[in-house]
């Protein structure tokens, strides 16, 4: 499986989408200039892993995020959906692990709003 | 002309109202950028709380970005647009102050927007941003249509629109945020 990686920006976070070697994380803030061309590797990267055969570890996905706009939370939520798409239809153990600095607590409770959303069962963790 | 009175006045208007950060002229992404960070610097400077400059840092994103996406584009290689911005501290907090100008034929979708936003309670306004999030698609701008709804949730619906015709096709769209520290209604 192919790897993504980014490196951050002022506006953008930092990605490595690597299924091999189990290291999946965004970490920073995401606010970039054109949100659908710059979810748009990462959307494609989630939906190539119904093209692979899943290896069936449980696989960390890390959401390490100090900010991001509410356009880029739309992207967000897709991502999320596609993770419970591959959970539930793909075989996949992808787990939504959402990290958050202790004291910032809209972070903590955006993460509490996606997992409500999607059904999907989040672990948290205050850094 | 500007006479040198009238810069005076400018800046005694600026300072008599708080200003902290102030910018007029061309929005792009860059220069969205660049208030970010003068306004970041500036209320990390003045200490205020962090969870309510969490809450400004956020909001100002959303109505920067909000001049850029609808405001009257001009003919530039990268999306430009004409608009001013006042940052100011209050006795109750900080207010944001946006304007810009817009096509008069977005001027109805606007006040329906502005209309549905202001006869929501939070309650329903945290729902919409919900079902927004749930089924809300990305506009042609590249918005995905929740920014209005996250502003005015963050901002306990502390915001108002000004909108009047300045030309035949043009109108001048002002929006005035404020953020208290005030506890938000309980939802």
């Amino acid at each position: 499986m192919k790897v993504l990686t980014l490196p951050s920006t002022d506006y953008t976070p930092e990605i490595c989408l690597d299924y091999n070697n189990k290291n999946i994380f965004f970490k920073g803030e995401c606010r970039p200039e054109n949100v659908s061309t710059f979810f748009a590797d990462i959307i494609d990267w989630f939906n190539a892993l119904k093209n692979i055969k899943s290896d069936e570890t449980k696989t960390p996905v890390v959401f390490y995020l100090d900010y991001f706009n509410s356009s880029s939370a739309k992207y967000f939520m897709d991502i999320i959906f596609l993770i419970d798409e591959l959970n539930s239809k793909y075989n996949f153990s992808l787990e939504i692990v959402w990290e958050y600095d202790e004291e910032d607590e809209d972070v903590h409770e955006a993460g509490l709003e996606f997992e409500d959303i999607s059904g999907v069962n989040f672990t948290f963790k205050a850094v | 002309m500007i006479d040198n009175n009238t810069t005076y006045t400018m800046f005694e208007t600026m300072k008599q109202h708080k200003a902290m950060v102030t910018y007029h002229g061309e929005f792009t992404f860059e220069s969205i950028n660049n208030i970010l960070l003068y306004a970041r610097r500036d209320i990390k400077i003045r200490k205020v709380d962090q969870k309510l400059s969490r809450k400004i840092y956020a909001v100002l994103v959303e109505a920067l970005e909000n001049v850029l996406r609808h405001g009257i584009e001009k003919q530039y290689e990268t999306k430009t647009t004409d608009g001013v911005f006042i940052l100011y501290r209050t006795d109750e907090g900080f207010t944001i102050k946006t304007g810009n100008l817009i096509d008069n034929k977005d001027v109805p979708k606007l006040k329906e927007e502005i209309k549905d936003i202001t006869e929501k309670n939070i309650i329903q306004l945290k729902e919409a941003y919900r079902e927004q999030l749930r089924n809300g698609g990305i506009s042609q701008k590249g918005g995905a249509g929740i920014g209005l709804i996250d502003m005015a949730i963050k901002a306990n619906k502390n915001l108002t629109f000004n909108i009047f015709k300045t030309e035949d096709n043009v109108s001048f769209v002002e929006l005035t945020i404020n953020i208290t520290q005030q506890k938000e209604i309980a939802a």
